[in-house]
């Protein structure tokens, strides 16, 4: 429910966190922000659906955390990608991929 | 408060809690300062930027409370929140609190209680090993009730049956035992001594009976029932190997039962031993059991048993011709022996399931009431971020604490109040007397379940109704929404009319019994029953030496000052009669219709001392005795039955009898005499009072006497009848002393312990009290309607007032709107009224089950309390003062 929020299913919020987080570890911010440069600005996360997200895909083993410095010296908790979770974003761009394509042809098909 | 906050940190220690929050308030603030040094990076003020990255982010605490809700463990550690959240809630509204608990502490209390009874009696599994496969075998003659099997019938049945793994048999019998000082009657059993290993008991202490200890002179061994050893023992842990003596000789004790093993009789069991035993096979005193071969069905058994008996038919036709035998399973045997007493109990535990219905609907109102009044509280909690199902589940959480802290409650007011009621229906004849009841885990889990199942029906409606908060209007309106509030209020009202209407059903039910037990007392009010005394006493075994008991104690009788007549019978009124076939002279076509009749032997003033009118030809007199012809009373259903269109006096009769019964003894030979009818006698009741009377022949005991016969004596008028009971009772003790007389006692009391008086009393007490806590449940209920009903009119009245209402015509709306429910109760209640006598109708008794008395004066109590209970609110409306009401937020 919460994750829904910003229009975003949360199948695909789950996949652009682990996308941003395969560029190497960020922080909250930092995943927000990369999530808006690599969908070219169409997904604005907000943290209320950012959270609960990163707490989710935590406890699924998928991603690890620890309190680290942000780039200009603040306090600050660092996600980065598991193994498992560095498999399961492949698996997870392999289906999305193959769901895009069929529904790229369905769509092209019926217009 | 110390003890709680210490007690909450040791709960968010063990979840570690504390620091999980900690951690993730740190994240969300970190989260806060870069978003604000980005925004001052674009340029903004410190100001600007603070204010900006806030509304970005939407609120700190949701977002919290959002990961709340995915982190794992959350389910859990938000239930301990929730459970320490409502208990801190419900400790600040005590009042609402203790309103609650004890409504429903009376209701599943109430519950509770009655179950104890009904479960012991009906539910629990017998205490036998594999119980579904004992069966109970009774004898009978052809069409006649189920009755015992002689010893050397059970040998029989022991020995060329090929279904039972074990056949046992018990004969009770009253003794007296004496050990260290004390002296008593108590009643014991011989027992086979297989009886154990057959129903697979173990006994608690010692051991079983020895095969061996059942031949003469080795069988001086007993074992004690539980509820004979902790009554008449102490309980006493070092019983084994005490001696006591039975009937003056000595017995050692071996084994203590189980409880309630021998549900229907005896305190003590000793062995049988067949020698000694009576070996008549006219003697059938046995109640047999026997386990059944594994895999052998009752139905294979009874083709068994069939066959024996067809064979005991052929070898001894004299005693055995047309009895059958059959095999019962035991529960199913239980259950069936007083179908009276289980409905009634049956009945019972229906209504007390109506007033725990009632106590719920008050406390789903209440529950809705105080949703209204913590409507901000939710609100604000939705506002930060709950979601409605965390609501719902902490409002849940609330009402499940409620109800099983009434159900806590609950059982120590049914343990409290369980003996009383054994007491109560021990006298009712609902429980054996020697059958134990106690509150235990089972009923403990009838209770939890009861109230987890009714905490979980009656709570998700005021959970879901709290819950579904708006925000805006919430906040807006402070709490007292008239908009969403009207829709409660319908509810709550609705709520108080169920309530109405389920009081008001069990109102009419006790009322329609109170009116049969009414009528079933009048059918014995031509008696005088509190003017004539009842004692009984053991006359004689041989005829002569019973005749001139009775004709002694008759006299001694007459000689007490304030008898005006004394009388002996062998059955009075309300105790039975034993039936006995007969044929009319003259009469061989109607033979056809077997005429039966109860057979009583009485003295010649006993219609006199009854006040039994002899409506045709003379009573007795003391000249039919042994050498006069014989002579027969008819009472008038006889002469209407059998002598239709005639005129019965004079004709002849003979009862159908080859030798004296066991119990009696005659003049001389019975067979085949035939006997003059003198008069007709009107019709008495001589079993229960709520049938109607049965055929009846009297015969004089002069002629033929029982052993036991009972002693009747009619107190004149003007004098104290206590006083001649005394005096009765001590001048027959002086005169026969050894005859075990029975205490003397008004025949009104022996009226009011026969089984259709005392079955009924015992449903009607309980019915009453369960009406009048139904009653008052709902008049407390409607008066928290009316009060909220004022209360939420207080600027409609203020206006009302101040435009010229009078205080009564104020008085007069609030009064009409308590009308109003009630009449709708009263409507609905008759509606379901068709119901009610379908489900107690065969307890009626000359009423019917729409008896327009009884209905009247229900609803006029309904009503009564209805304006009882909406008075004071009305006063309160009449006394609003429009000034203060208007000046109100």
């Amino acid at each position: 429910m919460a994750a829904s929020k910003g229009g975003l299913l949360q199948g695909t919020l789950d996949l652009l966190i682990l996308r941003a987080l395969a560029l190497g570890p960020n922080h909250g911010l930092g995943i927000a922000r990369r999530v808006a440069q690599i969908t070219r600005g169409a997904f604005d996360v907000k943290p209320g659906s950012l959270f609960p997200a990163l707490h989710r895909l935590e406890e699924q083993g998928w991603l690890d955390s620890e309190w680290g410095e942000s780039e200009n010296r603040r306090k600050a908790k660092y996600y980065r990608l598991t193994r498992a979770g560095r498999k399961h974003l492949d698996t997870e761009t392999a289906s999305w991929e193959r769901v895009a394509a069929a529904i790229a042809s369905a769509i092209a098909a019926t217009s | 408060m110390s003890l709680r906050s210490r007690a909450a940190s040791f709960f968010r220690n063990i979840f570690q809690w504390q620091r999980a929050e900690r951690d993730l308030d740190d994240e969300v603030r970190a989260y806060l300062d870069l978003l604000i040094a980005e925004k001052r990076r674009h340029g903004l003020s410190d100001e600007d930027a603070r204010r900006a990255a806030l509304v970005e982010i939407q609120g700190v605490e949701q977002v919290k409370e959002s990961v709340r809700e995915v982190r794992a463990g959350a389910a859990a550690e938000q239930l301990w929140k929730d459970f320490a959240d409502s208990i801190r809630a419900l400790f600040r509204q005590r009042a609402f609190t203790a309103a609650v608990v004890t409504t429903l502490a009376l209701g599943i209390g109430a519950n509770t209680a009655i179950f104890t009874i009904v479960d012991t009696i009906f539910w629990r599994p017998l205490p036998y090993e594999d119980a579904a496969r004992l069966v109970k075998i009774c004898g009978n003659a052809l069409g006649q009730p189920l009755d015992d099997i002689s010893l050397p019938d059970f040998i029989d049945i022991q020995h060329q049956n090929r279904s039972f793994e074990a056949v046992a048999a018990d004969d009770g019998q009253g003794f007296v035992v004496q050990h260290g000082s004390s002296r008593e009657s108590a009643s014991g059993a011989f027992v086979t001594t297989g009886w154990l290993s057959t129903l697979g008991v173990t006994p608690r202490l010692g051991r079983a009976f020895r095969p061996e200890e059942a031949q003469p002179g080795l069988n001086r061994v007993v074992i004690l029932t539980d509820e004979y050893w902790r009554r008449g023992f102490a309980s006493d842990p070092n019983v084994i190997g005490t001696t006591l003596s039975i009937d003056r000789r000595p017995f050692t004790v071996i084994g203590v039962l189980p409880p309630n093993v021998l549900r229907y009789f005896s305190d003590f069991l000793e062995p049988l031993v067949p020698e000694e035993y009576p070996s008549g096979r006219g003697h059938r005193d046995l109640d047999v059991f026997a386990r059944l071969r594994s895999g052998v069905t009752p139905a294979q058994a009874q083709t068994d048993l069939d066959a024996i008996a067809r064979r005991l038919e052929r070898e001894y036709p004299s005693t055995n011709t047309g009895r059958r035998l059959s095999a019962v399973p035991l529960g199913k045997y239980y259950a069936a022996l007083d179908p009276n007493a289980r409905q009634g109990l049956l009945l019972t535990f229906g209504a007390v399931g109506l007033v725990l219905l009632v106590a719920c609907v008050n406390v789903t109102s209440l529950l809705l009431a105080r949703a209204i009044a913590r409507k901000r509280e939710y609100v604000l909690r939705a506002a930060l971020g709950a979601t409605r199902a965390r609501l719902v589940r902490q409002l849940l959480i609330e009402t499940l604490l409620l109800f099983v802290a009434g159900g806590a409650l609950g059982v120590a007011i049914a343990t409290w109040s369980v003996q009383s009621l054994r007491a109560l229906a021990v006298t009712g004849g609902y429980v054996p007397e020697r059958v134990a009841i106690a509150v235990d885990a089972r009923v403990f889990a009838f209770s939890l379940i009861v109230s987890i199942v009714c905490g979980t029906i009656f709570g998700i409606g005021p959970a879901l109704q709290a819950s579904s908060v708006d925000l805006n209007e919430g906040l807006r309106d402070s709490g007292h929404a008239h908009s969403s509030g009207s829709g409660r209020a319908r509810a709550r009202r609705a709520l108080i009319v169920s309530e109405l209407v389920l009081s008001l059903l069990l109102l009419a039910g006790f009322g329609l019994l109170m009116r049969s037990y009414r009528h079933v007392q009048a059918n014995a009010s031509d008696l005088a029953a509190d003017r004539i005394l009842e004692t009984s006493a053991e006359g004689g075994r041989s005829f002569s030496s019973a005749v001139a008991f009775w004709t002694a104690m008759l006299a001694h009788a007459r000689a007490v000052p304030g008898v005006q007549w004394a009388a002996v019978t062998s059955r009075p009124p309300v105790h039975g009669a034993r039936q006995q076939r007969f044929s009319v002279s003259g009469h061989l076509a109607a033979a056809a219709a077997e005429p039966r009749a109860g057979d009583i032997l009485v003295s010649a003033d006993y219609f006199r001392a009854m006040g039994i009118p002899i409506v045709k030809g003379r009573a007795f007199t003391e000249q039919d005795n042994a050498s006069a012809p014989p002579v027969v009373i008819i009472s008038r259903t006889v002469a209407r039955r059998y002598f239709p269109n005639e005129d019965p006096i004079g004709q002849r009769l003979s009862l159908d009898e080859r030798a004296p019964m066991t119990c009696c003894s005659a003049a001389g030979p019975v067979a085949g005499v035939w006997r003059e009818i003198v008069g007709v006698a009107d019709d008495v009741r001589q079993a229960n009072l709520d049938d109607a009377p049965a055929a009846t022949l009297y015969r004089p005991y002069s002629q033929i006497v029982e052993h036991d016969m009972y002693l009747m004596v009619r107190v004149g008028a003007g004098s104290d009848v206590g006083r001649v009971a005394a005096d009765l009772q001590s001048r027959l003790l002086a005169a026969a002393p050894g005859a075990e007389w029975v205490d003397v006692v008004t025949f009104q009391r022996v009226i009011d312990g026969s089984g259709s008086i005392r079955l009924r009393r015992f449903v009607l007490v309980l019915l009453g009290t369960f009406a009048a806590l139904a009653l008052v449940l709902a008049g407390v209920g409607l008066y928290a309607v009316m009060a909220y009903f004022v209360a939420e009119r207080r600027r409609e009245i203020g206006i009302r007032v101040a435009l010229g209402a009078t205080r009564r015509m104020v008085l007069g709306h609030v009064l009409t709107e308590a009308m109003r429910l009630a009449l709708a109760a009263l409507v609905l209640g008759a509606i379901a009224t068709p119901l009610l006598s379908r489900l107690i109708g065969s307890m009626l008794f000359g009423v019917t089950g729409t008896d327009a008395l009884t209905y009247v004066a229900v609803w006029a109590l309904l009503a009564g309390v209805a304006l009882t209970a909406s008075y004071v609110p009305a006063r309160r409306a009449a006394h609003v003062d429009p000034i203060l009401a208007l000046r109100e937020p």
